[in-house]
């Protein structure tokens, strides 16, 4: 049943005003106008403080085809989109997966799902040590236990081996923020009308097929939602390679993200740190364009999927 | 109301859920080693680190916890920790949920451009924002203070704001309207009928922002300077930036802080599973 | 409504230039002359050798707050032991640090200071980056020249990192000198009757003869550029001391000169042939000290400042330092100076700040600040109490200058090279890059040998 919000009169204008305003005077004064100021900043050579020298398009030009920052900033771009793919066709899929086992309430549904949500509970600085426990070459537990069982010639370097990293990556991803998602479609699972449920329960129908015909239809809400937060939090990851390998962007650049990128060049480090607002906004202005982008071909997509 | 059922369909089905439990156990085993490692360690000192990592500890003590609770005064960090939390939560949860309610019954032009306005907020990254706000938080004497800090927080509600919207969007409006037929005003039936009906909404989207907002250390290292109002997660950050020198004291800080957190979750996930009038919603 | 929004909308845009605009008025505000009217004559006065006896005398009536700023969290202890010993001179002082982390704290520096809210005291990387210098232009910084007490340096180079041109001070350095040496397990040397070794063939052999054993003969990881050139820049020294001596004397050498390439090519060989372990690209730098202090490495080549760190992870490690030789039997010591703290010139409490500058750089100060890191001293006249730390001080006979150091000397208008090294120098080491590639790119960035003599 499609709803059709109501044109309310002029009475009820009022009302409806007041649900809106504090919200968005709230969100257009602490992130709006930030953001303003970074475009604004973007034209400039700045190192953040001092004089501000207007030199309109060249920091863009020098990103977008500089001979030196345009392969580090495109390769940073390939990384994001191949991970967004991971993103659609796999975590999403797996989180769907996942909500609708613990929907059938599978044993133990009731410990696995705590057990799942553990690892999102946990800040990104001690995944950070969880992977040097667990990933060090020379002392993590995984290359012990291989070096044990195994034998030392089959012990690998982990986040240290191009061919492998990013697979690893997208493993850690899936274990620490897979649930949130997963959540989420939970939620929405759960309000699907009981006596559906039960009717197709009583036709005999199977549970793939009552996922498909009845539980997926009704999930439209949380899967709109999903997939557009996911798409934009793939776009702009950041937090999780930065611990996993610091803002260098991990082995020949394999873990470089456009985040990671606008990170390293905006505030480079402290010891022969420049800090170059200007440059680092032009960064941020070209990922909002990238990302404004990339959300509205979801958007018109997840649209037409719609109806 | 709701009655837990089993949905058994005994068509092979069973044998096929029963071998994904049985793997997912085992995967859990990997949660509980790491986290397990690391309340355990709590418990060793710094000798017994260096030469037993991943064990159980030979001669357990609590010396660690007492220097983080007692020379360190975590007690102080985990009730600033608590109180922004808080403060934050409250001001987002209900801006955005009456933001969304807001959006969704009403139709105008632009209505559009409006979500993607809202989403723009979680493209940007939040180092460069950290100049203009300053800047704006510090004419108005704000900074240092933990409700300047829970206004910032509210303020980033694209994530809160997309989750709602979606969810009233499909809110059906026959239960609305019959409430307005009988007189009710429009931030009556939202607080009492709405509200009610859309827990599990709230509980996911209040357990999700809660942990965001809880383990965020970089706006609180900028906003709050001084000692007395840093928050638990910015504690253990630099206990972590500095690694081999503190990791003694890092296992009993992060086990200390995984408390609450599970608290909360603990309390939070009865709701969203409960479900309760939710499914009367939707036919 | 939707003209509502859109009125909405322009009063945001406007709001928001003005925003950005606030801050452009900040930057030109009072030099440093401001602090000069309101110091009263007890505090330190102009001339140097009476700066600490004229402190004394208004030890306790210099009161009030003081805000500190440090970069790193591994200065924590030092600055708390400093504040300690400051406070024991001018109890009235009530000191408050705070430790922003690396990445961002210029970022959040500069947010402070166009806030207005600028700590009195912080730090810089003195002449090493260009922000000190663009702070003192934009009047951000005050003048210490006269007003602080630098005699314990003289003789050292450690007031080159903060001089400017035209002999003004606006930070105070540290008597630390920021060394590369080898430390060795001693356990596991005198288990199996390894020595240190007296000339570069010597090393190589040990290595060779550790790495048939089960210990990692050096622990190294390829993730982190520093990691990198605190164990290149030993190398290069001791195989090719020459080309250092020739930026010493000469004024100028060339970043991509056969020599550098060579000794990038042995850190290359060390690797292939098993000297770091077998999966060394994987290891971060905190894997790389943990596998020395847990016992899994014989050795670790990396900065003096890790000396406490060792000590602090494991109290019972028992460990040594040497330097690799050069062939014949010279012994470099690669060293650079680092910077202490420079004073807001918008300071409330001016008296304060100076007297906290005037500690700092006095011989009290420093043996605390050096004690508490467990660092090499510049001056004779601070004395360690750690083996280790004297070891280092003892064993060598040439210092040497930072590869990294004679970079930035020689960079050009452009980019900056040191920008790049940090971007490309691991992957040399993960086949990302060839190792004449990447010193050629690193030398087209450098100005040439005449430019650099019209400098």
């Amino acid at each position: 049943m499609k709803i059709e919000p109501i044109r309310l009169k002029s009475r009820s204008n009022h009302a409806y005003l007041g649900f809106i305003l504090p919200g968005l005077i709230l969100y257009s004064v602490f992130v709006i106008i930030p953001i303003l100021c970074s475009v604004f900043y973007s034209f400039f050579e700045w190192s953040g403080i001092g004089p501000m020298k207007f030199i309109g398009l060249k920091n863009f030009q020098y990103l977008l085809f500089g001979d030196r920052m345009s392969p580090i900033f495109f390769n940073a771009l390939k990384n994001n989109l191949k991970y967004l793919a991971c993103v659609l066709l796999i975590i999403t899929p797996i989180q769907l997966f996942l909500a609708y086992m613990l929907f059938l309430k599978i044993r133990y549904s009731k410990y696995i799902r705590t057990m799942l949500f553990l690892p999102y509970v946990l800040s990104t600085s001690i995944v950070g040590f969880f992977s040097l426990l667990l990933f060090d070459g020379n002392i993590g537990v995984l290359n012990r236990v291989i070096a044990d069982v195994f034998g030392r010639q089959y012990t690998l370097s982990w986040l240290g081996d191009p061919k492998i990293v990013f697979k690893l990556f997208v493993a850690i991803v899936i274990w620490q923020c897979m649930s949130s998602g997963m959540m989420i479609f939970y939620a929405d699972m759960q309000a699907v009308s009981r006596d559906v449920i039960e009717a197709s329960v009583v036709d005999g129908c199977g549970d793939t097929r009552r996922f498909f015909s009845i539980v997926l239809p009704n999930m439209r809400a949380s899967l709109i939602t999903n997939i557009t937060l996911s798409v934009i939090y793939a776009m702009t990851m950041f937090g999780l390679p930065y611990v996993l390998v610091g803002p260098s962007g991990g082995v020949n650049n394999s873990l470089d993200f456009i985040a990671m990128v606008f990170y390293r060049y905006a505030f480079g480090g402290t010891y022969y740190g420049t800090t170059d607002i200007g440059f680092g906004s032009s960064i941020s202005v070209v990922m909002l364009i990238i990302i404004l982008a990339v959300w509205l071909i979801t958007d018109r997509f997840l649209k037409r999927i719609k109806d | 109301m709701k009655r837990s059922y089993d949905i058994n369909t005994g068509r092979g089905g069973r044998t096929g859920k029963n071998i994904i439990s049985v793997l997912l156990v085992l995967y859990s085993f990997i949660t509980i080693f790491l986290v397990g490692d690391t309340v355990l360690s709590s418990f060793k000192t710094k000798q017994e680190l260096v030469k037993n990592l991943i064990g159980l500890p030979k001669n357990p003590t609590l010396q660690n916890y007492a220097t983080v609770f007692v020379e360190e005064g975590f007690w102080r960090y985990i009730l600033n920790s608590v109180l922004l939390v808080s403060a934050s939560l409250l001001l987002m949860m209900t801006v955005s949920s009456m933001l969304a309610y807001g959006m969704a019954q009403y139709r105008f032009r632009g209505k559009n451009f409006l979500q993607g306005y809202f989403l723009i907020g979680l493209m940007m990254p939040v180092q460069l924002s950290i100049l203009p706000l300053y800047l704006m938080l510090s004419k108005v004497h704000l900074t240092n203070n933990i409700w300047g800090l829970a206004l910032v927080y509210a303020a980033n509600l694209s994530f809160a704001f997309t989750v709602f919207y979606r969810f009233f969007e499909e809110l059906p409006l026959s239960v609305i309207e019959s409430a307005r037929i009988d007189g009710a005003n429009d931030f009556k039936i939202f607080a009492s009928i709405v509200v009610p009906i859309s827990k599990p909404v709230f509980s996911t989207v209040g357990l999700l922002q809660f942990i965001m907002i809880w383990n965020d250390f970089f706006l609180p290292m900028v906003f709050l300077t001084q000692k007395e109002t840093q928050t638990l997660t910015l504690a253990i950050y630099s206990y972590t930036c500095n690694f081999l020198r503190n990791w003694d004291k890092i296992f009993s800080a992060v086990t200390v802080a995984l408390i609450p957190i599970l608290i909360i979750y603990f309390l939070f996930s009865e709701q969203i599973v409960a479900g309760l009038t939710a499914g009367s919603a939707k036919e | 409504m939707k003209r509502f929004i859109a009125i909405l909308l322009a009063a945001t845009m406007v709001f928001a230039m003005a925003a950005c605009a606030a801050k452009t008025t900040t930057s030109t505000s009072a030099s440093a002359s401001a602090p000069a009217t309101n110091m009263p004559a007890a505090s330190a006065s102009a001339s140097s050798s009476t700066a600490a006896s004229a402190s004394a005398a208004g030890s306790d009536q210099i009161s009030g707050k003081l805000t500190i700023w440090e970069h790193n969290a591994s200065f924590e202890e030092a600055l708390k032991a400093v504040i300690e010993g400051f406070n024991e001179k001018y109890p009235n002082v009530e000191v408050e640090y705070s430790i922003k982390t690396s990445d961002q704290y210029y970022n959040l520096l500069q947010t402070a200071m166009q806030a207005g809210e600028c700590p009195d005291l912080f730090w810089t990387n003195g002449k090493a980056t260009t922000n000190y210098e663009s702070y003192v232009d934009q009047g951000l910084m005050m003048d210490l020249t006269d007003k602080v007490d630098f005699s314990l340096y003289d003789g050292t180079s450690a007031m080159d990192i903060v001089t400017l041109d035209g002999g003004k001070i606006y930070s105070t350095p540290t008597a630390e000198i920021g060394g590369r040496a080898v430390f060795y397990n001693k356990d596991i040397f005198d288990e199996n009757g390894w020595t240190i070794p007296k000339t570069f063939t010597e090393f190589e052999d040990l290595l060779g003869k550790i790495s048939k054993t089960n210990y990692i003969p050096v622990s190294f990881g390829a993730t982190d550029p520093w990691n990198v050139l605190f164990v290149f820049e030993p190398i290069l020294a001791a195989m090719h001391l020459d080309w250092i001596q020739d930026y010493s004397k000469n004024g100028y050498v060339e970043v991509n000169d056969p020599r550098v390439v060579e000794a990038y090519n042995k850190l290359i060989e060390w690797g292939d042939k098993g000297y770091y372990g077998n999966n060394w690209t994987g290891v971060s730098g905190d894997g790389m000290s943990l596998a020395f202090s847990t016992g899994e490495a014989a050795m670790y080549i990396g900065g003096t400042w890790n000396i406490s760190t060792f000590q602090e992870n494991n109290p019972d490690l028992n460990f040594g330092a040497f330097q690799i030789p050069c062939e014949d039997g010279q012994v470099p010591f690669v060293s650079t100076n680092s910077c202490g703290f420079g004073i807001s010139s918008k300071t409330e409490n001016p008296d304060a700040a100076i007297a906290f500058a005037n500690y700092f750089a006095s011989q009290d100060g420093q043996s605390k600040w050096l004690g508490a890191l467990g660092s090499i001293s510049c001056s004779t006249k601070i004395v360690s109490d750690s083996d280790v730390v004297n070891d280092v001080q003892n064993s060598y006979t040439v210092q040497a200058e930072s590869y990294y150091n004679i970079l930035g000397y020689e960079a050009g208008t452009g980019d900056s090279p040191c920008n790049l090294w940090e971007e490309d120098q691991c992957k040399i080491l993960t086949g990302g890059m060839s190792v004449q590639d990447f010193v050629d790119e690193l030398q087209a960035l450098c100005l040439t040998q005449d430019q650099m003599a019209k400098k």
